[in-house]
């Protein structure tokens, strides 16, 4: 083979290299928009039907789980907090348990009781022992989830 | 999506066939191309990917013929700059291969490793002990156990041992090292100084009883990495790295040894010909590859001082350009890629822990290699996973692969 | 989760840190790729050395050449800090390194443009370059330095041509690979040549330059009487002469006699920057530009507030300026050429496949003084040679100038200098010698100068 020949088969090589490479890339973005485990968005009918004499508590998802963030759904009586599907809000968080906590507003304020969850439910790093009851900007976290409880005036 | 698998893994192997095929024109090769060794490789690639699929043990689809084109390519190049490696590189790959085809099948669940991570903590550390008290010197670092001809590198092992420890122990208390410095209560976040006092201290331990700055750095980096992924306290990251520049400096300050290679670093052309002699002749390889390389076989990458174990990169670089170069790179982009996706699809923080533990070793470890060999940081003696020439090593990547398989196949799986 | 987050975060991060070594490679493998290959140390870049051209003497004597893949170097020792080495190992060095473009064969293609032209034309043998070095020449002046450290340089003043350039110690390329450890680590640097890099101070050799500085510039009347009573002192500082007072003697009779206390008061005369305009002048201050490697001498400072002191012993060749035995030799052949300079040369012919392709440039010339001003420090240097200091340097058949020098430095015994022409009467021939920690110039350096001219002198071009 002559020396030519031998600088042009370096070429093939690095076209064949790229090829591959493309290959993979494709075989890679393919792959990233995830397969999202869909779980029932945060209460969506609730929106639709504001309670002029509710009590004035609302619950606000800070961060965590970007689709529910900014969509707050209002506690008008007990509410379930967990990853199971029949919990009001679905945690979608692998730290939560089926059934996680609960939620039940007190006129003063909104009690927060741990289910028994096997990775705890969090007051900034203290971990919830029973319940508690918060107020107004109370904030807790699931997972790695974080809610704020938040107070409108009435209408 | 397992049909790809195969489809990859076959185009890759055609790849690294030509590149067997080109560079057997390398005057090293005397005997002709080890054509037996590239079939048996090509039997056990798609051997295992096909027993893996057969078992329905699912998973990333694109580690494994990413690692292959890394090993593959990797292979190509120690065998053109000494058959004799090459022959027992094929082995370790070979052998590499088994070991991944076994941790796959054999760890059912791999939260069950969650378990044992005081085992790890203990193997570790008496493995990493006793190579320091024991091992054998070679090139003034105290890296390896020698039987007769055989060299056992325990770093290799211990480095995935410390990252299941730190990811069963990071999962089990990170969430109380998230809290500040001072909480509200005044109360210190003793567990989270503890561990990163005893973390500190064992990279410092490495870098002044072994005087290995790479695996020092290695450590450090694995170990700050994930104790911010477990617990997002960048301040005391900071801290921490702070403090372990400044003992590593003072080791720089001490060690003659790995001082020298500092000032390798600085400036290798102010002794061209003994100190600067690695370094100046792997800039003069990098610079005669090129933007296209010499072509494979046609360079003279055997002129850089331990090519095929610590400058295999550089090899690369010269014989298949920048351009061939950048192609290794960018195949160990998405191969951490890849990993740090498996550790963003697992469902329990264990598994994100431990395959994003896994996904920065792969990445400091070949980062910290390729910067060494191209000047970017001083030279240390790590190798680069895949690629360079070394049993311990390439065992330890397939054994980390394995685990990245495991865990993306358990991604759909209850936690 | 928070934790993915940052897994996300850290992903990005680390995927970018991989842009680094990109840049890097880029930096080496692109942008700066042809300065590295060309580096010297860089023994790739002449890796074929079967095609790299022959060095030649002026005459067609090879200095060296390759031999199926390895260099051979006939004159051995006798050149080695001048034509250099280049070896697979050790890359290149002096003129073999510094010529490797012009030297080395067409390398294997490595671009679509090189590959086609390598489809046109084939392998290639790199060029021959011919010096303006006399083998012959170099050989004698390398054994007249025998054990000695220093170094003779030989230039024919009719084309400013280096005929030798032999330094010591020195070292054999041939065998330089297998010798590396010793003598790339030998205190007394045998890698250097001596004759066109080492910088020394001048001594007494430079008072050839103060008269012809202080006449030229009128700051001495020709005919003016000085009175030597063994010393002179500026602001406190004296120097003296080493006999002792030389009483009442005009210019010529003050260098033949090298009178500290008259040069030390020219020198103040002409104060530091003139003495730093002559030297200009006189090319001392520059590298000479067809010399390869050869290095600039350096002006003399002074300590700040002590200039004038600097200034007369700048006169006699001391303060802290530094010249090369090439440069002084230079200084000798614009007094011999009657005041004009022509710039030295080393390099003379490009040739391939034995016909010559291409030659450098003689001259121009440059008058850098006036004939009569150069005709009285000839006068002077004759003068020396006859009954002076440099007596040693006499030849029975033909008369010779020169100027003894015996320059003080830290490092021990003063250096031996004579620098000399002959024949005076109409020179063709320049020689600076240099003898380091031997002594006194007349006594050591000067019987040297003598053969060197005798044995230029005998070739009878």
């Amino acid at each position: 083979m002559s020396e030519i020949t031998l600088f042009y088969a370096k070429f093939v090589l690095l076209i064949g290299v790229y090829a591959l490479l493309g290959l993979l890339i494709r075989a890679l973005i393919k792959d990233i928009p995830m397969p999202s485990k869909t779980s029932e968005p945060l209460a969506s009918p609730v929106s639709s039907l504001p309670s002029p004499d509710s009590s004035g508590w609302w619950l606000s998802v800070l961060q965590g789980q970007e689709r529910l963030e900014g969509r707050d759904l209002e506690l008008r009586e007990e509410l379930l907090l967990g990853r199971a599907p029949e919990c009001r809000v679905v945690v979608n968080d692998p730290f939560a348990s089926a059934r996680h906590a609960r939620l039940v507003p007190r006129g003063a304020g909104v009690w927060l009781e741990d289910l028994g969850s096997t990775n705890g439910t969090f007051l900034g790093a203290e971990a919830v022992q029973g319940g508690v009851l918060l107020n107004e900007g109370g904030r807790f976290s699931i997972g790695d989830v974080t809610f704020e409880l938040v107070r409108r005036g009435n209408a | 999506m397992k049909r790809r698998e195969l489809g990859l893994l076959a185009a890759v192997l055609a790849v690294v066939g030509l590149a067997l095929a080109l560079a057997s024109r390398a005057p090293e090769f005397k005997g002709g191309a080890p054509w037996g060794w590239f079939t048996a490789q090509v039997a056990a690639w798609l051997g295992i990917a096909l027993a893996l699929r057969l078992k329905r043990i699912q998973g990333d689809p694109l580690l494994m013929p990413l690692a292959c084109l890394l090993s593959g390519m990797g292979w190509v190049m120690v065998w053109r700059l000494n058959p004799d490696l090459g022959e027992r590189q094929a082995i370790w790959i070979l052998v590499g291969l088994l070991a991944y085809a076994i941790t796959a099948l054999t760890i059912r669940d791999y939260r069950n490793l969650e378990h044992y991570k005081y085992v790890c903590l203990v193997c570790g550390v008496v493995l990493q002990v006793s190579v320091m008290l024991f091992g054998t010197e070679i090139n003034g670092a105290r890296l390896w156990f020698r039987v007769g001809s055989f060299q056992f590198q325990p770093v290799e092992v211990v480095k995935i041992l410390m990252i299941l420890f730190l990811a069963a122990f990071l999962r089990r208390y990170g969430r109380w090292m998230r809290i500040g410095l001072l909480s509200r209560e005044g109360r210190l976040p003793r567990r989270a100084l503890m561990l990163l006092g005893v973390g500190w201290l064992a990279a410092e331990g490495v870098l002044i009883l072994q005087k290995d700055l790479g695996m020092a750095l290695l450590f450090m980096g694995i170990f700050l990495t994930m104790f911010y992924m477990a617990t997002g306290r960048t301040d005391l990251v900071v801290v921490a790295g702070f403090l372990f520049v400044i003992g590593a400096v003072g080791g720089l300050l001490a060690f003659p040894h790995v001082r020298i290679r500092v000032y390798a670093w600085l400036d290798p052309f102010a002794d061209s010909q003994n100190t600067g002699y690695q370094m100046s002749q792997a800039l003069f390889s990098l610079a005669w590859g090129g933007l296209f390389g010499t072509g494979l076989g046609m360079g003279e990458p055997t002129r850089v001082p331990e090519a095929a174990t610590d400058f295999a990169f550089v090899a690369l670089a010269e014989e298949l350009g920048f351009l061939g170069a950048v192609a290794i790179l960018v195949a160990f982009m998405l191969l951490v890629t890849r990993a740090f996706r498996v550790a963003m699809r697992a469902r329990c923080e264990f598994g994100t822990l431990l395959a994003g533990g896994l996904a920065v070793l792969i990445a400091w470890q070949s980062l910290i290699l390729i910067a060494g060999t191209i000047k970017l940081i001083p030279m240390t003696g790590i190798t680069l996973p895949f690629v360079s020439y070394g049993g311990s090593s390439m065992l330890a990547s397939f054994v980390m692969l394995a685990l990245l398989r495991r865990i993306s196949s358990q991604e759909e799986g209850p936690c | 989760m928070l934790i993915k987050r940052r897994v996300r975060r850290l992903g990005i991060l680390l995927i970018c840190l991989y842009l680094l070594p990109v840049a890097q490679l880029w930096y080496y493998q692109v942008l700066t790729a042809t300065t590295l290959t060309e580096r010297p140390e860089n023994s790739r870049a002449h890796e074929d050395l079967s095609l790299r051209g022959s060095l030649l003497d002026r005459q067609g004597q090879v200095l060296a050449k390759t031999v199926k893949d390895h260099r051979v170097y006939p004159l051995g020792e006798a050149a080695g800090p001048l034509i250099g080495y280049v070896t697979g190992r050790l890359g290149s060095g002096g003129l073999e390194g510094e010529l490797a473009r012009a030297l080395s064969g067409r390398p294997r293609p490595r671009t679509l443009a090189q590959v086609e032209r390598f489809r046109r034309e084939g392998s290639r043998r790199g060029d021959d370059l011919v010096l303006t070095v006399d083998a012959d020449l170099q050989k004698e002046c390398d054994r007249l330095l025998g054990q000695d450290r220093g170094a003779i340089v030989v230039l024919d003043l009719e084309n400013g041509d280096v005929l030798a350039a032999a330094s010591h110690p020195s070292f054999d390329p041939a065998t330089l690979e297998r010798d590396w450890k010793a003598v790339s680590t030998d205190k007394n640097a045998p890698l250097i040549d001596r004759a066109t890099q080492g910088l020394y101070p001048p001594g007494s050799s430079f008072k050839i330059l103060t008269m012809a500085a202080a006449l030229e510039s009128g700051k001495v009347a020709p005919g003016e009487q000085f009175r030597c009573q063994g010393s002179y002192t500026v602001n406190g500082f004296t120097m003296y002469c080493d006999s002792g007072a030389h009483g009442s003697l005009d210019l010529t009779q003050a260098l033949e006699h090298s009178c500290n206390a008259t040069f030390g008061e020219l020198g103040h005369r002409l104060g530091l920057p003139e003495i730093e305009s002559w030297m200009k002048k006189f090319g001392l201050l520059d590298e000479p530009a067809r010399v390869p490697l050869a290095a600039a001498g350096r002006a003399p400072m002074g300590k700040p507030g002590h200039e004038e002191v600097a200034a007369a012993e700048a006169g006699i060749g001391q303060a802290d300026m530094l010249i090369s035995p090439l440069g002084m030799a230079r200084v000798a052949a614009i007094i011999g050429r009657g005041g004009t300079d022509m710039p030295p040369r080393l390099l003379k012919a490009v040739s391939r496949d034995g016909k010559t392709v291409d030659t450098f440039p003689v001259g121009p010339p440059r008058q850098v003084i006036s004939q009569t001003t150069a005709d009285a420090v000839l006068q002077a240097m004759v003068a020396v040679v006859q009954s002076g200091t440099g007596r040693g340097a006499a030849l029975e058949e033909v008369q010779v100038a020169g100027k003894t020098g015996t320059a003080e430095n830290p490092h021990g015994l003063p250096h031996a200098w004579f620098v000399g022409l002959a024949p005076a009467e109409h020179p063709r021939y320049a020689v600076a010698v240099i003898l380091e920690n031997k002594g006194y110039g007349g006594q050591h350096a000067a019987p040297l100068a003598r053969e060197a001219l005798r044995a230029a002198l005998s070739k009878q071009r």
